[in-house]
């Protein structure tokens, strides 16, 4: 069959069938049609012999693999048709890939027209380049199920044109549970309620579309209405918080109540579980002041000082390497200077990335040693200090964000010339060979400028980073306190921040960060902002119709106790120190300045090596695993110690005390409360009336206390 | 349904100008609707001069005599005058792709091979200077990208169906196969007396065979990349030096190197890194230099015994995917896209240094 399009093209003007481009017109043909994905020829050893650059993000190397290498084989200039980048993709001949391309589509006639006009790729220099992708809405509010969006992508380009690029571009929806969008018509459904992510891809440019199906509770109207009132009332972050839940239609639990906000904050800030004097304190206080009058106690206190140090150690992944244990001691003494100081965490980063030294004289030098070679230096950097993987863009250009492999290499070759053994010094050489050029990368802060004419391009990077503007430091780490907080970043992964995975609240991470610079990248002031908000005190207790909420805040999102408070926090409860290797009895877990200090304790609740990142993904970080449950419930970390001589148990029986008073003394060191009247009760009955032996009984309820989940989360 | 027709042909005349094509059709297996689409694809393509269609020189060869060299371009050759290069005559072939060229030692009939990419891998034996197809040899899956003489009678296939074929004239299987590349074959070479095959191939390797019994002699992995082109140094009778010497071939490859070889004896002689692909080599006059075909568009000559680029010549701005050296005159022929023969005469080749 003659395909007639083509007498159609024939009496086209010429410029507008030689005008089909490869880069704007053929590009996005392969990319609708999944040929540049990572499953596909996009994959970084191609597929099938025919590699592509993934999303088509390098068309010069796409152009010579189909038109220009193996003599161009690909492309059959005299038969269009017969040319393997038709006859593949359209299954005329047999394809790995399947059936990609409807050989009577648009695209399919696109391609034919490209090669009869020569298969040519226009140079850059004499054509408009694309600039920018801007897709419409870019959010949107959907309330009745049966509504239909439409989207739109429009390209614009350096002449000022634009063109609507709604057919060639991409749209995936992160879910594609709950959203459905028609391929060629760029027509939106959602299938189920909440927030959901579409990702428009046109060319090299991803966008993300925000669409909201607020939650169909008629019986939590009441609540939401409620929500209303409050909400002009409070700081920055509830108004962000209860804004979005009013929106999706989520109402909010009620508050935590003083004595689980005593325990939350105490475990959040310090690490530990509150005292009894803390508890009196607390108490003592004015009701209107006594939790910003806690806080404020909490974050001059030396065990914030210890906790925090803890914190940042784990970000630092500060740990022993063989040889270097004393290296490591010096890097946790002086960040814990810092953090007792209450240093900026602008200059400590600055401290980081610009120190040279011996590293068991200098602390921070020892940051050069926590990983080997320029590249893992340069994603460690990127992940630590941006919150972004610059590492996919080692071997591609990233494919959902911005990053290109000149950025990747570029931020690697600012660090090749440090030469870190037990002295970190710069040396007057070291290089990186970029991968596509086969060149030595200039060195080159990721996103901005190169900066290899520069004299140091470590300090050009280190004074980017931290400046004011920066767009990544500040977010970074206020994500990361918000997710210690608050049980979830704003942004997860907290390393992976980008426009293709947005913040669940956009404008408050920028307010929080904006609010961080302005405070001098001070660590506690914006802990302090989030402890003080209504959405930190926010009950753990889910309400109707927010029950499966997670990452909205309407309720407080409960947090398995890190392996060192958890180990800390049952020595506490049962008063039997753990011995940590050759520390002294009574060492806390959590002022460990490595991991690689022995204790079987800390490995089978499973503490972090830190040769690797500790964050962990969100589905993980809150359950513990199998293995902590066994181990706590069978192993020795609990039975062995509950059973000891010398324990706070046998102190309560040889005092004399009561079962009444001995379970009301456990009930407040482990879950720092009082005992309600049921379980008063309960308690009574089972060990008053349980034949046996009193202390077994005994034994069993302090076990079952600390194998309790109030007990192992902070909620 | 698809609905791609599949065999028809538009012969471009020699100077690839749209408005001056030819039309043929060959090997047809449903004439109607192809004599129907070819018309309607010239008169589509008349109709616009911008549409130039080029497809690139992927072989050169010259003829025994040397006053002609004979360029293969998709779907049929075009003879050329040496060294006026005005077109003597455009032979249309059955392949879908011709990749290569090469005249069996007696210079009497002309090796065609290709194929149709990913399906078939095709050689037509023809009788020269007449040109008319004496046979047809098909057995590969894939295009035949590098074909050589043995003798006479005999000749290898190497083909981006990873294998090597050994093939007697007329007969329709090959002899032997020769698998062990893990990629396609992009290049091959005989030597020692027609008694091994050198190729090397995409997988990176250079492989040493023996024509006899299709025993893999050793393997070549000097190569980072993709090899794209063998040539094995010729032996002339006039050189006093040459006796006793070990056979010498250059290779080149995506890695941007030229290397020397010793296949004999699996050594690498020497090498040299270049500021471009190199996608073809051959060897000049007493194989005193070497004529590199890079992908921006020049041609390095570089001698063999330093391995320095002597001279850079920029022939144009695409990649050049043949060259030949005139076994005469010692001039270059070298083809490249958009069907761009070009000649390098001597004295250009001596300015340039």
């Amino acid at each position: 069959m003659f395909p007639w399009w083509m007498l159609f093209v024939a009496v086209l003007p010429v410029d507008s069938v030689a005008g089909i481009d490869f880069d704007h017109d053929v590009i996005p043909v392969l990319t609708k049609a999944g040929c540049n994905t990572g499953a596909c020829h996009g994959a970084a050893i191609g597929r099938g012999g025919f590699k592509l650059s993934l999303y088509g993000s390098d068309p010069v190397a796409d152009y010579r693999a189909i038109v220009l290498e193996l003599k161009g084989r690909r492309v059959n200039l005299l038969e269009p048709e017969q040319s393997l980048l038709l006859m593949k993709p359209t299954e005329a001949m047999e394809h790995g890939g399947g059936f990609r391309l409807d050989p009577e589509s648009e695209s399919a006639a696109r391609l034919t027209q490209w090669i009869q006009t020569g298969a040519r790729q226009h140079d850059l220099k004499q054509r408009p380049h694309f600039s920018r992708l801007e897709v419409s809405p870019s959010s949107a509010v959907i309330s009745d199920p049966n509504e239909r969006l439409n989207l739109k992508a429009v390209a614009h380009f350096s002449d000022g044109s634009v063109r609507d690029v709604t057919r060639e571009t991409v749209f995936t929806p992160e879910d594609t549970a709950a959203i459905r969008i028609n391929a060629q018509t760029a027509n939106l459904q959602v299938l189920r309620d909440g927030r959901h992510i579409v990702i428009a891809r046109y060319l090299s440019q991803v966008r993300p579309v925000e669409i909201v199906s607020p939650f169909r509770l008629p019986t939590a109207q009441d609540d939401i209405d409620d929500q209303k009132q409050v909400f002009e009332q409070k700081q920055f972050i509830d108004r962000a918080v209860n804004n979005l839940l009013t929106k999706l239609g989520i109402p909010l639990s009620k508050d935590a109540g003083d004595t689980v906000f005593l325990r939350r904050v105490t475990l959040d800030l310090t690490g530990r579980l509150p005292d009894t004097a803390s508890f009196q304190a607390f108490f003592a206080d004015d009701e209107s002041r006594r939790r910003e009058d806690l806080i404020d106690r909490l974050l001059k206190s030396d065990e914030f000082t210890e906790y925090w140090t803890l914190q940042l150690a784990k970000l630092f992944r500060i740990h022993a390497q063989p040889g270097n244990e004393i290296g490591a001691q010096r890097y946790h003494q002086w960040l814990q200077r810092q953090i007792a100081g209450n240093v900026g965490y602008d200059v400590i980063a600055k401290q980081l990335l610009t120190a040279k030294g011996d590293t068991h004289q200098v602390g921070p030098a020892n940051f050069y040693r926590t990983v080997g070679g320029p590249r893992e230096q340069a994603e460690f950097a990127s992940e630590l200090f941006m919150g972004t993987r610059l590492r996919c863009a080692n071997c591609h250009d990233h494919p959902l964000d911005r990053w290109t492999q000149d950025d990747y290499h570029g931020l690697a070759a600012v660090f090749a010339r440090i030469r870190s053994g037990r002295t970190v010094e710069l040396t007057d050489n070291g290089q990186v060979m970029h991968p596509k050029t086969g060149k030595n990368a200039i060195p080159r802060i990721p996103g901005a400028m190169f900066v290899g004419d520069t004299d140091e391009p470590l300090n050009a990077f280190a004074d980017w980073l931290v400046a004011d503007q920066n767009p990544y430091f500040a977010r970074a780490i206020v994500n990361r306190l918000w997710q210690t907080m608050m049980g979830r970043g704003l942004v997860e992964p907290a390393d992976d921040l980008r426009a293709t995975n947005p913040a669940t609240h956009p404008k408050l991470l920028k307010e929080l960060a904006d609010d961080f610079v302005e405070h001098g990248f001070d660590l506690r002031h914006t802990l302090r902002l989030i402890a003080v908000s209504h959405a930190y005190a926010r009950s753990s207790q889910s309400s109707r119709g927010n029950e499966s909420d997670v990452r909205y805040y309407s309720h407080r999102i409960g947090q398995q106790l890190e392996p060192e408070v958890l180990a800390d926090a049952i020595s506490d409860v049962l008063g039997i120190p753990e011995l940590y290797g050759e520390k002294p009895l009574g060492t806390r877990a959590v002022t460990l300045a490595t991991p690689q200090v022995e204790s079987e304790t800390l490995d089978a609740l499973g503490r972090c090596a830190r040769e690797k990142s500790c964050e962990l993904p969100i589905s993980f970080a809150g359950t513990g695993g199998l293995t902590l449950k066994l181990h706590l419930f069978n192993g020795p970390i609990l039975n062995q110690r509950i059973a000891s001589d010398h324990g706070r148990l046998s102190h309560l029986i040889a005092a004399g005390k009561t079962n009444e008073a001995i379970v009301d003394e456990f009930y407040r060191a482990a879950l720092s409360r009082t005992v309600t009247e049921t379980e008063r009760q309960f308690w009574s009955q089972q060990l008053n009336e349980s034949r046996g032996d009193r202390r077994n009984l005994l034994e069993d309820f302090v076990w079952s206390l600390l194998t309790c989940k109030e007990f192992v989360t902070n909620h | 349904m698809i609905h791609f027709p599949r065999r028809s042909k538009v012969i471009p005349s020699a100077t690839g100008s749209a408005k001056c094509l030819m039309l043929c059709t060959v090997r047809e297996r449903r004439p109607r609707r192809l004599i129907q689409h070819s018309f309607c694809w010239l008169f589509f393509v008349m109709a616009h001069p911008a549409l130039a269609v080029e497809p690139p020189i992927t072989s050169l060869v010259f003829d025994s005599a040397g006053d002609s060299i004979i360029a293969s371009s998709q779907s049929y050759m075009t003879v050329y005058e040496w060294p006026s290069l005005r077109v003597k005559r455009t032979v249309p072939s059955s392949l879908v792709s011709i990749q290569c060229l090469a005249f069996s030692p007696d210079g009497k009939t002309l090796a065609v091979a290709g194929g149709t990419p990913a399906e078939s891998g095709v050689v037509e034996i023809r009788s020269w200077p007449q040109g008319d197809v004496l046979a047809v040899h098909e057995g590969h899956d894939d295009t035949v990208q590098s074909v050589a003489w043995i003798d006479d009678k005999t000749f290898a296939t190497g083909s981006l169906d990873h294998e090597i074929a050994i093939w007697n004239l007329g007969v329709d299987k090959p002899i032997r196969r020769l698998k062990g590349h893990s990629k396609g074959v992009t290049s091959i070479q005989v030597m020692a007396g027609g008694s091994l095959i050198v190729s090397g191939a995409l997988d990176q390797n250079i492989r040493v065979w023996k024509v006899g019994t299709g025993e893999l002699v050793r393997t070549l992995n000097n190569h980072t990349r993709a090899v794209n082109d063998l040539k094995m140094q010729s032996q002339y009778p006039d050189d006093d030096t040459a006796a006793g010497k070990l056979p010498t071939m250059a290779s080149v490859g995506n890695d941007r190197t030229v290397r020397l070889w010793q296949p004999t004896i699996g050594r690498l002689v020497r090498f040299c890194r270049i500021d471009a692909v190199p996608l073809a080599v051959t060897w000049g006059m007493q194989g005193t230099w070497l004529a590199v075909a890079c992908d921006d568009g020049t041609v390095r000559i570089i001698n063999p015994d330093t391995m320095e680029v002597t001279a850079e010549i920029s022939v144009n701005d695409s990649w050049l995917y043949a060259i030949q050296v005139h076994p005469a005159d010692g001039s270059l022929a070298v083809g490249s896209l958009r069907q761009r023969l070009q000649r390098l005469t001597k004295n250009q080749l001596l300015d340039s240094q």
